[in-house]
């Protein structure tokens, strides 16, 4: 991912958890839930943009966000990453 | 977006074995304390020097690893005098910020060592470690460059790095652990992957990708990735069931 892109990424993480009041600890086991393996000092590096982030952690924590969005009513407000096109093959 | 800072990934993998409790070897370990502080350096717009302070069996303190001298010099003035924020962080458990250093009276000879090194301010966070009373501490070359919310997160996350390295055996318990959360969170997780393997094998597709399909799907239907995993599910047994039927 360009350098642009990945810190579009970022940032749209880092809003999702500022508006979600989710605290570090609580995203961490939402997203082990949601499938992430990344540890709680990894979650929040990334997070503060210490750590590059790859489209599947992006996703895995947009996903832990999104799941407590919709637990509150609301949808999805954070997106996904772009990096694959729907009929890519590629990891 | 600027390069995301060198030692990171090195430090955070380090900090990974530590934690899963594979003990490291004492060269290891002194070179990942190594690390530690120099990613602090690194990492902190303003510091020139980043170190760590662990109480000997005599109740001195040494510093078994340092970035910028000026972090040697500094913490050896405390070590001297037995007292300063360093010493304190270490010993109370508590962070302790001098900004400014200058205005200080506890600790005169910390303030004129600082002035002739060019040290305004200082940090130290106190570690969590299963030996001895230990600290981490940043110095920095002008005043408030430790007061910002980010300096705050960034230095916190440094020192429970280090502090996990110290920790000798497996780290610390993960907060908010409970067996029924365990549990559920395996229970969720087991799903996901079936349903991932399921597009794996129908749609030939990597295991990553088979994952942002079910994210994007979910977004797409409204609904938790635990759902639609167990839709994915459901469809694949209806269509074997209907595979067997014709």
């Amino acid at each position: 991912m360009a350098e642009n892109q990945q810190e579009k990424a970022r940032l749209q993480l880092e809003a999702g958890l500022t508006r979600s009041g989710l605290t570090y600890q609580e995203l961490w086991w939402r997203q082990v839930a949601v499938g992430g393996d990344a540890s709680p000092l990894e979650l929040e590096a990334y997070l503060l943009g210490l750590l590059a982030i790859d489209p599947h952690q992006h996703d895995v924590i947009a996903q832990a966000l999104n799941e407590h969005f919709l637990d509150c009513g609301q949808d999805h407000p954070v997106p996904y990453s772009e990096r694959w096109g729907s009929d890519s093959r590629g990891d | 977006m600027p390069d995301v800072p060198a030692g990171w990934g090195d430090l955070l993998a380090v900090v990974r074995r530590c934690e899963s409790g594979e003990p490291l070897p004492e060269p290891e370990q002194q070179a990942a304390l190594e690390l530690a502080t120099a990613v602090g350096l690194a990492t902190l717009p303003g510091a020139i020097g980043c170190s760590i302070s662990l109480q000997r069996p005599d109740a001195g303190f040494v510093t078994p690893a340092a970035a910028g001298n000026v972090a040697i010099i500094l913490d050896d003035v405390q070590y001297t005098i037995g007292d300063g924020p360093c010493v304190r962080a270490a010993r109370t458990g508590k962070p302790e910020r001098l900004d400014p250093i200058a205005t200080d009276r506890r600790w005169p000879e910390l303030v004129r060592q600082a002035a002739d090194n060019a040290v305004a301010s200082s940090l130290s966070l106190p570690l969590l470690t299963a030996r001895a009373p230990a600290a981490l501490n940043l110095y920095g070359s002008a005043e408030g460059v430790f007061g910002s919310a980010r300096a705050a997160a960034v230095a916190m996350l440094v020192a429970r790095a280090t502090s996990a390295l110290l920790m000798d055996v497996g780290g610390r318990p993960v907060e908010g652990l409970s067996t029924a959360r365990v549990q559920r969170a395996i229970s969720e997780r087991t799903l996901i992957t079936r349903a991932e393997g399921v597009l794996m094998a129908r749609d030939g597709i990597s295991s990553r990708l088979a994952y942002h399909r079910l994210a994007v799907r979910s977004a797409d239907e409204s609904s938790w990735l635990r759902d639609v995993a167990q839709r994915v599910l459901d469809e694949a047994e209806g269509a074997a069931g209907e595979d067997i039927s014709a």
